[in-house]
Formats: C-alpha cells, sequence, structure tokens
C-alpha cells in the first residue's frame, strides 16, 4: 500500500492530522464540522500511510533526545487500525450536536496514534496521560449525576497508569541510561512499574473494573471511541515492551475465563460487551506471552479485528440505548420487529467475535490457540477453548438475543439514524471482509505468515464447538435453567476500592482533611518560619539546592502526585 | 412474559410459536450433520507433537463446546449468590456517606463563622 502512494507528499507527524483536525472541526459549525469529522481521519489514513517502517524523528528538549515517530510494521498496523476506527467512530457520531465530544473524540485517536508511534518512554507518557484526559469525556459528557463519578473513577485510574509509567520511565533510564522504549526483561522495579502502567490499561484481572465500571456509563456514541483506542493502546505496548514473557501466558488465560462468568449473570448489555472484551483481550495478552512468530501475529491480528468487531456490537447496542433509552437485557426484546438493520448488523457482529468461518474473529483468534498447542501448552489450549465456547454463549448468542429477540418488550423504537447504519454497515463489511480475504490483514502484520485458517479441519472443529455452544444455550433456555435477567448490581474487584478502602480509610482521610483546615491557621503563624526555612533548603548548601538527576525528580513528582490523587479521591468519599 | 402485539400491528415472523418450533427443529437436525462430519473428516490435530490425545478422539469439539457452556451458566448461576446486590448498591452507599460528609461540612463552616462574628 505503501508504495502505491509513496512520495505523494511528505508525510507529517501521524498523529498531527487528528491532533490539529480536531481543534479546526472543533472550531467549525454545522455541517462544516460534520464533513471534518469524517475527513479528517481520511487525511491522517493518507498521510499515515507515507510513512515507512524504518522512519524515525527526534527533536531535544532540555537536553534530552526525544524520539516522537518511530515507525516498524508494528506501530504502523496499529496507527492505520486507529485512523480506520476513528473514521467509524465519527461517522457513528455525526448526528450528535455536541463540541466537547467531537473535539475530544478526535484529539483521543491522536493521542492513541501518538503513542503507538512514541519511541521512547517520555514521549510514550506524555501521549498516555493525553489519552487519559481526552477520553474521560466520553464518559462525562453524558451529563448525568453517575456518570460524572463514573469519569472520576475511570480518571484517577488512568492518570494513575501514567504516574506509574512516569516513574518506571525514570528507573529505566537510571537502571540503563536510556529512555527508549524497547523489548524489555521483567526483572527490576522499572520493568514492574511499567508493565503496572500497561496492566492498568490493558484490563489485567483485579485491575480491570474501570473498563467495566467506565464503559457502560459513557455516551451511546463514546463507548464506540473508548471501546477502540485505550486497550489497544496498551496491547500494543504490551506487544512491544514484553513479547514472551512467560508471566503474561497465565495471566491472559485468566483474563479470558474469568469475565464470561460475570457476563452470563450482568444485566447491562454495554457491560456485557465490556466483559467480553476483557476476554478477547485475553487471548492477545496469551499471544504476546507466546512470544516472536505467531503468537505475536496472532494477538496483533485479533486487536486489528476486535477493535472493527466489538466496536460493531457497542454501535448496535449503542443505537438500541439510543432509541430506547434502556440498555438492560431485562428491559428489553423483539427489537428486531422495529430494527431490522441495527439487528442484522449486531448479528454480523456476533458471528465475528464469535469466530465463526468467513467472519473475521475466525482468521485471528485461532492463530494464538494454534501457536499454543504448537507449543504443547495443553492446559492453556483447554482454557482458552473453553473461553472460545463461552464468548459465544455470552457475546455472540445472549446480546442479540435479548436485544433483539426473546421476549416482546412491547418497546416499538424507530431504527438507528442513518449515520449510524452507515457506520454499522461498513464495519460489519470489514468483518466478513477481513473473514474472507484475510491475506491482506495477514500482509501488515509485524511478522511473515505462514497461517492457513481455512483448512477443513479448523472449519468443522469450529463449527461443531460453536453449535454446540448454542445448543447448550437452547436447552437451558427451553428447561429454564438458564438464569434470568435480572435488575442487578454484581460485585467485583472494585468492591475493595469503592466499598473495602473507604470503609478503612475514609474515617482516618476525613479526618485528616478537618484537621488539615483547623490547622490552617496554625499553619498560617508559622509560614514566616518555613520560608526561612526553605530559602536555607534551596540555597546552594542546602538538600534541594544540589542538582537533582532528571530521572529522580521525575520518580519523586510522580510518587507524590499519585498520593495526592488517592487523598483527594477518598477525601471526596470514593 | 411478552407484552401483546398492539392491535393492527403485522405479526412478526418470531410471532408464530410454529416459526419458532421449526427454527429449533432446523438447527437440531444441523447439529446432528455438524457432529456426524467428524466421522468422515480426517482431522488434523493442532498438537503436533501428542500432547493431547483426547482432541483427536470423535466428537471432541462438540461435547467440549457443549459441557463448557453448561458448566460456565451453572456456576455463573451460583456466583450470583455470592456477587449479586441490588441496582442501587453503590448508589446508596453513595448518598448516604455525600450526606454524612455534607452535614459535617456545614457544621464545620457554621462554627467557622460563628468563629468569625465572634471576631477571632
Amino acid at each position: 500500500m505503501t508504495e502505491a502512494l509513496g512520495g505523494l507528499f511528505p508525510a507529517v507527524h501521524p498523529a498531527l492530522p487528528l491532533l490539529i483536525g480536531a481543534l479546526v472541526a472543533a472550531a467549525a459549525g454545522g455541517r462544516a464540522r460534520q464533513v471534518l469529522l469524517v475527513a479528517v481521519p481520511l487525511v491522517g489514513l493518507l498521510n499515515a500511510l507515507q510513512v515507512d517502517a524504518g522512519d524515525s524523528r527526534t527533536v531535544t528538549l532540555a537536553g534530552y533526545q526525544l524520539e516522537v515517530l518511530r515507525a516498524d510494521k508494528l506501530s504502523l498496523l496499529f496507527g492505520y487500525l486507529f485512523h480506520i476506527a476513528a473514521f467509524l467512530a465519527a461517522i457513528y457520531s455525526l448526528h450528535v450536536r455536541d463540541r466537547v465530544q467531537h473535539l475530544t473524540g478526535l484529539l483521543y485517536a491522536g493521542s492513541a496514534v501518538g503513542a503507538v508511534f512514541a519511541g521512547d518512554l517520555i514521549v510514550l507518557f506524555v501521549f498516555w496521560e493525553l489519552l487519559a484526559v481526552t477520553s474521560v469525556f466520553q464518559i462525562w459528557a453524558r451529563r448525568v449525576p453517575e456518570s460524572l463519578r463514573a469519569g472520576q473513577r475511570y480518571l484517577l485510574v488512568h492518570v494513575s497508569s501514567g504516574l506509574l509509567l512516569l516513574a518506571g520511565a525514570a528507573l529505566h533510564l537510571r537502571e540503563t541510561g536510556s529512555l527508549a522504549f524497547e523489548r524489555m526483561e521483567l526483572a527490576g522495579a522499572a520493568s514492574w512499574l511499567i508493565l503496572a502502567a500497561i496492566g492498568i490499561k490493558c484490563a489485567f484481572p483485579l485491575l480491570h473494573t474501570w473498563l467495566t465500571d467506565g464503559y457502560p456509563a459513557a455516551t451511546p456514541t463514546g463507548t464506540v471511541f473508548l471501546s477502540s483506542f485505550t486497550t489497544k493502546t496498551a496491547v500494543y505496548a504490551l506487544a512491544r515492551g514484553f513479547a514472551g514473557t512467560e508471566e503474561l501466558i497465565w495471566v491472559g488465560a485468566a483474563m479470558a475465563m474469568f469475565p464470561i462468568f460475570y457476563a452470563v449473570i450482568e444485566n447491562d448489555l454495554r457491560r456485557v460487551l465490556g466483559y467480553s472484551m476483557i476476554n478477547q483481550i485475553g487471548f492477545m495478552v496469551v499471544g504476546i506471552g507466546l512470544g516472536e512468530g505467531m503468537g505475536l501475529n496472532g494477538a496483533v491480528a485479533h486487536a486489528f479485528n476486535d477493535v472493527i468487531f466489538k466496536g460493531l456490537l457497542f454501535m448496535a447496542m449503542g443505537a438500541v440505548l439510543l432509541r430506547t433509552g434502556k440498555i438492560d437485557g431485562s428491559e428489553l426484546g423483539g427489537l428486531y420487529k422495529t430494527m431490522p438493520w441495527t439487528a442484522g448488523f449486531c448479528m454480523v457482529g456476533a458471528a465475528s467475535i464469535s469466530a465463526f468461518p468467513l467472519f473475521s474473529g475466525f482468521v485471528s483468534k485461532s492463530m494464538v490457540m494454534a501457536e499454543a498447542a504448537h507449543e504443547g501448552r495443553v492446559v492453556i489450549w483447554l482454557m482458552l477453548l473453553f473461553a472460545s465456547a463461552g464468548v459465544f454463549h455470552h457475546a455472540g448468542i445472549k446480546i442479540p438475543f435479548f436485544a433483539f429477540f426473546a421476549h416482546d418488550s412491547g418497546l416499538r423504537p424507530r431504527e438507528a439514524p442513518l449515520n449510524m447504519r452507515v457506520a454499522m454497515g461498513i464495519s460489519a463489511v470489514l468483518c466478513v471482509g477481513i473473514g474472507c480475504f484475510p491475506a491482506a490483514l495477514y500482509r501488515l502484520l509485524p511478522q511473515e505468515v505462514a497461517y492457513q485458517p481455512y483448512t477443513i479441519s479448523h472449519v468443522v472443529e469450529q463449527t461443531q464447538l460453536l453449535f454446540f455452544s448454542a445448543l447448550a444455550f437452547t436447552w437451558l433456555k427451553l428447561s429454564g435453567i438458564y438464569p434470568p435477567e435480572l435488575r442487578s448490581v454484581n460485585l467485583d474487584a472494585d468492591w475493595l476500592a469503592r466499598r473495602l478502602v473507604p470503609a478503612a480509610l475514609g474515617p482516618p482521610v476525613r479526618a485528616a482533611a478537618r484537621g488539615w483546615r483547623r490547622s490552617v491557621g496554625l499553619v498560617r503563624s508559622g509560614i514566616e518560619g518555613l520560608v526561612r526555612r526553605t530559602k536555607w533548603w534551596h540555597s546552594p548548601a542546602g538538600r534541594l539546592g544540589e542538582p537533582w538527576p532528571a530521572g529522580e525528580t521525575a520518580f519523586w513528582a510522580a510518587l507524590l502526585f499519585a498520593l495526592l490523587l488517592l487523598f483527594a479521591f477518598y477525601q471526596r468519599g470514593g | 412474559m411478552s407484552a401483546p402485539t398492539p392491535p393492527g400491528e403485522k405479526r412478526h415472523v418470531w410471532d408464530d410459536p410454529a416459526n419458532v418450533r421449526r427454527l429449533i427443529r432446523w438447527f437440531l437436525a444441523s447439529c446432528v450433520v455438524v457432529a456426524l462430519v467428524d466421522l468422515f473428516v480426517d482431522r488434523h490435530s493442532p498438537f503436533e507433537g501428542g500432547e493431547l490425545s483426547l482432541e483427536g478422539t470423535p466428537f471432541f469439539y462438540a461435547w467440549y463446546g457443549f459441557v463448557a457452556c453448561v458448566v460456565l451458566v451453572l456456576v455463573a448461576k451460583q456466583m450470583r449468590r455470592v456477587v449479586m446486590r441490588d441496582e442501587s448498591y453503590y448508589q446508596e452507599e453513595r448518598t448516604e456517606e455525600s450526606r454524612e460528609q455534607n452535614e459535617s461540612e456545614r457544621a464545620e463552616e457554621i462554627e467557622e463563622e460563628r468563629g468569625e462574628e465572634r471576631g477571632d
């Protein structure tokens, strides 16, 4: 592709068209903004196609050489993907009349592109935090109290992830003398801090609740943006930094397994998709853990497909939420009568995530499983096979069934707006297109592919697995064993942060806050003395007057900021 | 359970129970066909070292898929006993706490105002 278009015009940094385009689009109004919203990702994609593997750009800042652009096949694939996702999400949100959502949506996409082209940890950190700050508006823009609070929790988690990354980068600089973001061994504090930062954004088990808490609180269009960029940037970073790390295989298998149990009993269908997203990322994390070769290729290919089919499923649920004002399985049903297009597109997304032959999931998920079998990892393979059956059960059947079929809810909403149907239609075409012609995707993968998804064995095995999973659903449903959709909340790991920690820390923190306010007067009188002492500290003779290494300063600043954040959060009562 | 079809609305395909029964019959028949294919296809195991010979036995994927989903649902159902709470679980906590916090803050404000009135 690049050869065909190469030299058309000199490429600017791939994040710039989206970031600048976002500002221009936000300044425009009405029809002009709608045109810009769709045009900006396309111009960005054209620009990204001019960038070649091997391109690199550095800037010098405060004596440090920062690599703002490092392009290879891995970063280019994610770069293309994010432009396609931004294009689809922009079409999907054209009917929205909200400058803030449009502005932050494109800035968010631009941040993701910036992050995957970042050559060193400082540039990565900047875009990592920009991702957090721009994405939270997709939640806040719903403008209801619950979304405001969910957004605060989301932001706290993501800003903390950035601080961990900064602290890790600072230690990494001290340990290795380099800021370059390359593959690292999991040894030493720096690599653990960086892995923790990526793990939070990747929704590792116990660090995952920002996703299932935040995404269902976003606007109908916001979830489509959210599902495309944050976790996939993290998957990219994991693939870049920790490919072949043994521990990730087990972390990924756990991620593929545990969310499906929650998904079965969850009532909010967008939260079901949130759990299903963690399950899919689990496959990618296993692939990354399996390392260079087919494992990594499978992980990256599956990330590409997941953005499109999960985006499509979130689009279908967003359309249902927009038209009915409801998203709980217990309140919906029978919508196929008046929303047949949305129902049809949703089923294409469901078939893709379930990895039916001829749909996109089939050609990528199996690469990870084939590699696990190739390495003789029986337990991991059986866990992933269980998760494959489970994903069909909760995402493939449950989502379309309870929203569009099941019992008739009596709701007769209008069909989704035209722009939503267009976005869903293009996504559906991509799902089937990649499923039928995987070679186009395989060409973009970081390593040479010698994988043939369409063998008789694979088609027969996968069809049997899916048909008999569906048979189990049918039997459980007809016999009345299947648990009914109930209006409820299911406790997850966030219970620790939202209930246990506030119960334990809340009173002392609040007491400390009260004490702080009362002691302001005392402090005021002591300030003069403090000023004198501070002056001395900062004089060349004092401790703070000594020159500090930049890395150490960044580490302590990050730590201090993290403590302040936590304090502020719990002082407000979680 | 289902809301009645409003008068005058056209009957849709799944409004007719006979159609649903027909769909289920077709589905069961295709399950049988899909399973029987196993006897005629020489499947190639992904385990080149033969680590999992079970995978090569007939109907492995069929029964594994069925059992996996039944286990999934039965376990998830039991999970509800432990993790399920009322929909307003986190909201209640919020209102209680914020009320408590508001009250304590107001009490402090009043105290401070009084202090200012006294002139300290």
